[in-house]
């Protein structure tokens, strides 16, 4: 970032900046600690060679003085300060073995040390210095919800394989449009605010068309980091969420292959070592069979196509050093509108996700410090029209250079770095807003960011920051940021806090739900879009089985662009500058049984946009509710083991989202001369009640029912059977409504499935 | 046991009802009205459209109306005359006629009223009558026009020219189907080139400048104006201005005709109980034929072939419209063989 951005003034100065703290961080922070030995390594399972997240590890003195911590999303641990002596080294981990070993530690040494763990029972006890589960329906820290494949597994989904969009749905602060669209809407946030990531690389949109898949199956997911809000600081550009999805690296010592069919998809995974214990690969692939199976049985239109494939290599280069190269591709096309359309419009959308990048990752071994290189080129297409002649198209691209440190000392550690990207957008947009530059527009964005976190005692830790980014000829914006938890027994507060920029805008037409086609473009203002976010969490565990938590969050949002409500039915508007502000907060319970697991939440949110008007002729509409703010959302899981077959229940409710009324129709003629109006065609005409989003659509809610089981064959084979019903009681869920023609489209009806999946 | 059952499927069959949803809230206002009293026409026209509570009504449908104007000075009250028109397959108009000229300085009550007594309505005046010249002269490019009277809002000034497109066979490749000529009207605004002067307003029409807005209009249609540096081949037909001197209540928001703003309903309207806007003035129009030396003096080409505006040769007394992507799909297909 800084250093190809050298020959613009700012960029000198970024440059600099990033330069001084780089010697600083990296040389300082070693040196203060020379005489102290330091234990690093990475904890892997025994049986695939997995990396493992959230493994305590910790020396014991064998005087009662307990010093680590938990790995991280690559399964790296790192001890620094450790007075010279003798040490007991231990790493537990739920369903393992724990792994013991005995050390003699000399002054100054820095000792690699890597564990591999074998399955086992273990149990916890009083060794654990940090929570043992790293995520859970009720853990949320300042936003943050940590969600692995085994949770995915759980929802109710058409399909025996599940995927990560299905747990999002299950969020009380998650807002999806149904079960079609792929829109998903954060805490008051536009599903172009999200950030979005895949071991590094950006995807813009993610979310199939058909609400129930993403490009993210359960297969490939090793975790996925999901903040509604309060993010730290590196991540930069995105002003409402991140949704950071880590994979697997693949089975390093053994080949394992899947293959699964349902009504809606067929799917296959494979994964097996290239070079055993060494290099992994890691494959998945889905295809939509949605006009082959489903749409022959369910009584409703499901004009829909997707697909998505990942590939990820991974080696382990030295003990100390991973390299891994991931691709995702993603394609949809559908059309949102009703086949009974008054206008008989054939609109379909299309989009297309291209993401291509390498990860280095790194512990030398003479500093305390585990390093990250990310290198990967991005790329959506997106069209809209007819199919074969689209009328509107937009391509945003984007090539990523990024690195990421993280210094140890101590509780505390450091994390910083920088990156260059080099964004593309180009959009054709018929006209849809008006006010708009639409042309290949190419730039820099470049950016840094400190961000320590600092264990005080006293189970305190605070993690301030700060970013700096410089986009294309807009100023350098700074933005701080604290993200504060506190952890105290059974009693965990968190909070977070900050401010987020983001140049590039996405804009889509809100006025019709049918038309999810989104351009992406330079923000029309300077400085960007801008957001403050503030959360407070509190989180208590009553009982090891039972976690509750609340968290209340504030964000204020500005130079938001939205389209302008014209009276033309032609589908063209202008853009608009908005602010707006949301609050709410989630209340979640989450129960962990022998007998049963299950959740229920509950979020309330509001969020209300104001427009500046674009000429004084305009109607000032004040304060109204945009189209994605649902007040109240509620979401109850039961999952359980009956007789062998593995039953899992899910209800989803939420309130009626805003639209604006009609209060009828006429035609319009402009007057601006010598018109004759017998020879001068005019216009239809809407005529929307002059304050939008003041009327309120039906509650949405739906019950799903899946069960599943799973038998071992002779052979090896591992075979998984699914039956299921969606909607069980046939809801009929309102999709959108058509202002112009008051037709509506409703969501999916009741739908059995059955699905199986065999692998080994 | 049977009761929780009952009570299960109650509910069960309670949460699956369907939820209508009526997105038309309605209007209290019967009708949008668009048209002006015209001081300078033999027949008044208006037309309405009844607020519907669907976007586009059946083809052929009715309007429940009936549309009065009372003469406000003399107290003489008309009924107008009914007269559909279907415009395409989606939009048909409801016009209202009435064979009268609007007097000067009359005030005209307009009424639009529906068989259960609902009336949307609209009170103008006429502004005074005005002194129009406009000095053509055979040997210049510019051409002055004053309009001298007490004119509230002088409005949709616009010249037109009647141009005509006709290149030679040598543009072409050959063999290829182009017509022979193609016209294009290209409407040049003077709104913001006319300047108030004592008792009056005053303009001048610029033919040469206006030529290279024209010669712009007939490339951004792709049609063929330059050879080798020749002169264009576009033959100036005819010319017509117009403007409307209206009354006070033609006055935009910011002063700018924005069809983005004044498409809002209630935007720019004058009607009582409904929307739209009817207003009152005198609509001038005129047209000539500029002779072939002005023409040419301009920059337009002088094509004796058309310019006797033959009977017999089609394209000179009908020249199609521009068929564009037609014309260029076949020029490269022509230059792909």
């Amino acid at each position: 970032m800084p250093l190809v951005c050298s020959t613009v003034g700012k960029g000198k100065t970024l440059l600099g900046w990033s330069i001084a703290f780089c010697l600083w961080a990296v040389m300082g922070v070693s040196v203060s600690w020379a005489q102290n030995a330091t234990i690093r390594g990475f904890v892997i399972a025994e049986e695939d060679g997995e990396s493992l997240q959230g493994v305590n590890v910790v020396l014991d003195d064998l005087r009662g003085n307990l010093e680590g911590g938990a790995t991280d999303g690559d399964g790296f641990y790192l001890i620094p300060g450790i007075t010279p002596g003798q040490y007991v080294l231990r790493a537990t981990f739920i369903g393992f073995a724990t792994y013991v070993d005995t050390l003699t530690l000399e002054p100054g040494a820095r000792l690699l040390r890597n564990i591999e763990m074998s399955s086992g029972s273990v149990e916890m006890d009083e060794i654990a210095v940090e929570a043992e589960r790293e995520s859970g329906a009720a853990r949320v820290t300042a936003g943050l919800q940590s969600v692995q494949a085994q949770d995915i597994e759980l929802v109710p989904a058409p399909d025996v394989s599940g995927d990560l969009v299905s747990y999002l749905s299950t969020m009380p602060s998650v807002v999806l449009m149904g079960d079609r669209g792929g829109q998903v809407f954060i805490r008051g946030g536009e599903p172009t605010q999200n950030m979005t990531m895949i071991d590094g690389m950006d995807v813009f949109q993610p979310f199939h068309v058909l609400g129930f898949y993403s490009a993210f199956p359960s297969e490939i997911v090793s975790r996925a980091d999901i903040y509604a809000g309060g993010f730290g600081n590196k991540y930069i550009g995105r002003i409402s969420s991140v949704i950071d999805v880590y994979t697997r690296n693949g089975n390093k010592r053994a080949l394992s292959a899947s293959a699964s069919m349902s009504p809606f998809t067929s799917a296959a995974h494979l994964e097996g070592p290239l070079l055993r214990d060494r290099i992994s690969i890691l494959g998945s692939a889905r295809v939509s069979t949605l006009d082959q199976f489903a749409s022959q049985y369910i009584d409703a239109p499901l004009p829909f196509k997707f697909n998505d494939f990942f590939g990820k290599i991974h080696a382990r280069v030295g003990r100390s050093t991973q390299v891994s190269v991931s691709a995702l591709s993603t394609y949809d096309r559908g059309t949102l509108i009703s086949e009974d359309d008054f206008f008989q419009r054939s609109d379909a959308i299309a989009w297309r996700n291209t993401a291509i990048g390498g990860r280095y990752l790194v512990a030398p071994a003479a500093l305390s410090v585990l390093g990250e290189v990310l290198v990967s080129y991005s790329r959506l297409d997106s069209e809209f029209g007819p199919p074969g002649d689209p009328t509107r198209t937009a391509v945003l691209e984007t090539v990523n250079t990024a690195v990421n440190m993280t210094n140890y000392v101590g509780n505390s550690e450091v994390n910083w770095g920088f990156f260059l990207k080099a964004p593309t957008t180009e959009a054709e947009l018929d006209g849809l807003f008006q006010n708009v530059q639409t042309k290949r527009f190419l730039t820099s964005h470049t950016g840094a960011y400190l961000e320590p976190e600092i264990y005080l005692r006293n189970g305190l830790y605070i993690r301030p920051g700060f970013s700096v980014q410089a986009f294309g000829t807009a100023d350098i914006s700074f933005e701080p940021r604290l993200r504060v938890r506190w952890e105290g027994g059974i009693h965990h507060l968190s909070g977070a806090a900050g401010i987020y920029r983001q140049h590039i805008l996405g804009v889509s037409d809100r006025r019709d739900a049918t038309n999810i086609f989104t351009a992406w473009l330079e923000t029309p203002v300077h400085e960007g879009m801008r957001a403050v976010h503030v959360l407070l969490g509190y989180r208590v565990e009553p009982a090891p089985w039972m976690e509750v938590s609340l968290e209340g969050f504030f964000k204020d949002m500005d130079n938001l662009f939205i389209g302008e409500w014209t009276a033309f039915p032609s589908f063209t508007t202008r853009l608009q500058q908005a602010f707006g502000q949301s609050a709410g907060f989630d209340l979640r319970l989450e129960l962990r049984r022998p007998a049963f697991y299950g959740f229920i939440n509950y979020g309330y949110s509001n969020t209300l946009y104001e427009v500046i008007p674009i000429s004084e002729a305009s109607i000032d509409p004040g304060k109204f509710r945009p189209p994605h703010d649902r007040h109240h959302q509620l979401n109850a899981l039961l999952a359980t083991n009956l007789y062998g077959f593995d039953v899992s229940v899910r209800w989803q409710f939420g309130s009626g989202l805003p639209y604006t009324r009609v209060e009828g129709f006429d035609g319009f003629i402009l007057m601006d001369g010598v018109v004759n109006v017998d020879e001068v065609r005019g216009f239809p005409r809407v005529i929307y009640e002059s304050i939008p989003y003041q009327a309120v659509l039906p509650a949405y809610h739906r019950l799903d029912i899946s069960v599943e089981r799973s038998f071992s064959s002779p052979g090896g084979l591992e075979v998984t059977t699914q039956v299921g019903l969606l909607n069980v009681y046939d809801r009929t869920n309102l999709f959108s409504l058509d202002l112009l023609t008051a037709q509506r489209s409703d969501q999916l009806p009741v739908i059995p499935v059955a699905g199986v999946k065999i692998g080994f | 046991m049977r009761g929780s059952i009952a009570l299960l499927l109650l509910v069960t069959l309670t949460l699956g009802c369907e939820q209508n949803v009526d997105p038309i809230a309605g209007s209290d206002f019967p009708y949008t009205i668009w048209g002006f009293m015209n001081a300078g026409a033999d027949t008044q026209v208006v037309r309405v459209f009844p607020i519907r509570d669907e976007l586009i009504p059946e083809r052929g449908s009715e309007i429940d109306a009936r549309v009065f104007s009372t003469d406000l000075n003399t107290g003489e009250r008309r009924e107008w005359v009914y007269e559909r028109v279907q415009f395409d397959s989606l939009i048909e108009g409801h016009l209202f006629k009435a064979p009268f000229r609007a007097e000067h300085l009359h005030r005209y009550r307009l009424e639009v009223v529906r068989s259960d007594g609902e009336m949307s309505s609209s009170e103008v005046e006429v502004p005074s009558e005005v002194e129009f010249n406009i000095d053509i002269d055979e040997q210049s490019v510019v051409i002055p026009v004053e309009i001298r009277g007490d004119i509230p809002n002088l409005i949709g000034l616009r010249v037109t020219y009647h141009a005509v497109n006709i290149p030679p066979a040598s543009a072409w490749p050959p063999g290829t189907p182009v017509p022979g000529a193609v016209q294009l009207p290209v409407i040049i605004s003077y709104d913001h080139l006319v300047r108030q002067i004592d008792g009056g307003w005053r303009l001048e029409i610029n033919m040469t400048r206006d030529f290279e807005a024209v010669r712009s209009a007939y490339q951004n249609n792709c049609l063929v104006t330059d050879i080798d540096g020749s002169a264009p081949f576009i033959v100036l037909r005819r010319m017509d201005f117009s403007a409307l001197l209206a009354d006070g209540s033609w006055d935009p928001p910011g002063g700018i005709f924005d069809p983005n703003v004044l498409s809002v309903p209630g935007t720019f309207s004058n009607v009582e109980n409904g929307y739209g806007f009817f207003g009152a003035g005198q609509g001038i129009l005129h047209d000539w034929s500029p002779n072939l030396q002005v023409a040419e003096l301009a920059g337009y080409r002088a094509e004796q072939r058309c310019l006797g505006f033959a009977q017999d040769i089609p394209e000179c007394y009908d020249p199609p419209m521009p068929c564009l992507q037609d014309n260029i799909d076949d020029i490269w297909e022509e230059w792909l063989e």
